[in-house]
């Protein structure tokens, strides 16, 4: 089930920005700030209503959808998000289930998500009183309980220490694997070059390139999209990027 | 499970509803009323009681719902403008004289009162219906409904009407009756059920606005539903005791206080807290001795007031 953006716009913080997203693959919205990587986010998925052009998944027209039909179709991780009312984890997740028709029971749905952010131990505990870091792996247990087949993140490794970086980054990719359809806005170029399939990468509201990350990130386009110059570090594990200012001499 | 509120709350509240009930004019208790014991019970001090926790019920629940749908623990029934309108539609009637031609026709003029200020109140918020502008509309709605309001008892005809208008702008159960009683009721029940349909719209608060986009509701047909409902309840209270101040407030901090937090319980407890509230203060106020009996909406503000700015120090220091 592929994802696609045809000449997408809202007003001036989005310009014609047109890609294809493949099923099963795991996909990194990379730019500046204010570049538009949460407005583009949420054109994609209908929150907001594109001032031109459409979006499809799995040929079904975004736009065309009640609020249901969206739920039962992606799972959406806010940048910032902040829970109101002091309640359990438990019931945070609980709560979670509304509106989504499950496979399986409910009780094995949020056993699932548990398991995979490794929140056994967090359950009875007010989700008020968790770290940022804590809190943001149970709103990402939260987006993904009921299994959609298009899951979106924004920032899903803010404020998450490096071991939990990097485990959020292979279950999505381990996710995408199984065949879901994963698009995550990112500020951290190393973790997107090194797990991403594609990136998007945007400059004041346009796409300034589409592709493969090594075909993304190169010298030019890192000068043009965040005004730096970057050394590859390139390792068994993966890729990291050294990044210095463009005026630096070193 | 919060149960322990539960079993504190239902007791202590059948508590003060016999308390209320054996307090009266004549004196503390039953025996003192002699043969007129039943009389003066099902006519004089039964209906009260259930009037005064109708609204008390009514007004818990106004709150609550508010408190939640805003994501502002300082909103109230009176913040939204629906009381201020309600009870000028109620005004007006009363100064153009009209003859009505039935009993149920002031309830539903204060109702179509209420609803115009929630239109308008739809209107100055240009249909934006999260958060703060909307209270600061509701704030203008008030402040209009307010002065046309004085601008009618300016205009009273004698000074029997300004008294009686006054008094009841105040907020009271006194000298009512069963009618009263009947007149809550349909309010409640229709608004009760608006509430159980969009309970899970109203549990899904406990997520930031941002998610709750993405779970999958007709936000703002649900928010409307919410809003018709409080403007039920609180229009039923106006036309039936007045206007009566901060049980609104007061009754869902006071369900926080206790510890709970979850919208849905919150809501429901809200509503008992409130009637509790408002039956207790009832029976202050038949007990106070003053020359002339105290309005139950004056001894609320007394007691609701100190409160809210409690709460503004306590987030301040925060």
């Amino acid at each position: 089930m592929s994802l696609v953006s045809q000449q997408l716009s809202y007003g001036t913080r989005l310009k014609n920005v047109s890609f294809t997203v493949p099923e099963g693959q795991l996909v990194g919205i990379i730019g500046a700030n204010g570049a538009g990587k949460t407005t583009l986010l949420h054109t994609l998925t209908g929150q907001l209503a594109p001032s031109a052009g459409s979006v499809h998944f799995a040929g079904v027209d975004i736009s065309q959808l009640e609020p249901l039909q969206r739920r039962q179709l992606f799972g959406f991780l806010p940048q910032n998000p902040s829970a109101h009312a002091e309640v359990s984890v438990a019931h945070f997740l609980q709560s979670g289930l509304v509106n989504l028709p499950l496979k399986v029971s409910a009780s094995e749905e949020l056993a699932r998500v548990v398991k995979l952010l490794q929140l056994e131990n967090y359950l009875a505990r007010p989700f008020t009183q968790l770290s940022g870091g804590e809190q943001r792996r149970v709103q990402l247990a939260r987006a993904l309980l009921g299994d959609q087949p298009w899951l979106v993140c924004d920032e899903p490794t803010a404020s998450l220490d490096l071991h939990y970086q990097l485990h959020v980054m292979q279950l999505l990719k381990s996710l995408a694997a199984q065949g879901k359809t994963i698009t995550v806005a990112l500020h951290d170029l190393s973790l997107a070059a090194r797990f991403c399939d594609q990136l998007v990468l945007l400059r004041h509201g346009a796409l300034l390139a589409a592709d493969q990350p090594a075909a993304v990130l190169t010298d030019a386009n890192l000068a043009q999209a965040f005004g730096i110059k970057a050394r590859w570090l390139c390792t068994e594990q993966g890729v990291a990027l050294l990044p210095s200012l463009l005026d630096d001499q070193d | 499970m919060k149960r322990w509120i539960w079993v504190i709350l239902l007791p202590t509240l059948a508590l003060a509803m016999l308390l209320h009930v054996m307090i009266g004019a004549a004196g503390w208790g039953i025996s003192v009323l002699g043969e007129q014991a039943a009389m003066i019970i099902y006519e004089l001090r039964l209906p009260r009681m259930l009037l005064a926790l109708l609204n008390g019920i009514a007004l818990g629940l106004a709150g609550a719902v508010l408190q939640i749908v805003f994501r502002n623990p300082l909103a109230e029934p009176g913040i939204t403008g629906v009381a201020s309108g309600s009870a000028l539609a109620v005004v007006v009637v009363l100064y153009s004289g009209l003859a009505l031609p039935t009993l149920w026709a002031l309830p539903a003029i204060g109702m179509l009162g209420g609803l115009l200020s929630l239109i308008a109140l739809w209107l100055i918020a240009g249909g934006n219906t999260t958060g703060f502008r909307l209270i600061l509309a509701g704030v203008a709605v008030a402040s209009l409904a307010g002065a046309l309001v004085a601008l009618v008892l300016n205009l009273a005809p004698n000074p029997f009407a300004y008294l009686e208008w006054s008094l009841w702008l105040l907020g009271s159960v006194a000298n009512r009756g069963w009618e009263q009683v009947y007149l809550m009721l349909p309010s409640l029940f229709i608004a009760a059920a608006l509430f159980a349909w969009q309970r899970s719209f109203i549990n899904a608060h406990i997520f930031d606005a941002a998610t709750l986009a993405t779970l999958g509701f007709r936000q703002r047909a649900s928010m409307w539903w919410l809003l018709l409902g409080v403007t039920l309840l609180i229009s039923a209270s106006v036309v039936t005791a007045g206007v009566i101040g901060f049980i609104g407030l007061l009754a869902p901090h006071a369900v926080r206080l206790l510890g709970e937090q979850r919208p849905l319980p919150l809501v429901v407890m809200s509503g008992l807290c409130g009637g509790l509230l408002v039956v207790l203060i009832d029976a202050l106020v038949k007990v106070i001795p003053t020359t002339v009996e105290l309005q139950l909406g004056v001894v609320a503000a007394f007691l609701g007031a100190p409160w809210l700015i409690y709460l503004l120090a306590k987030q301040r220091l925060q």
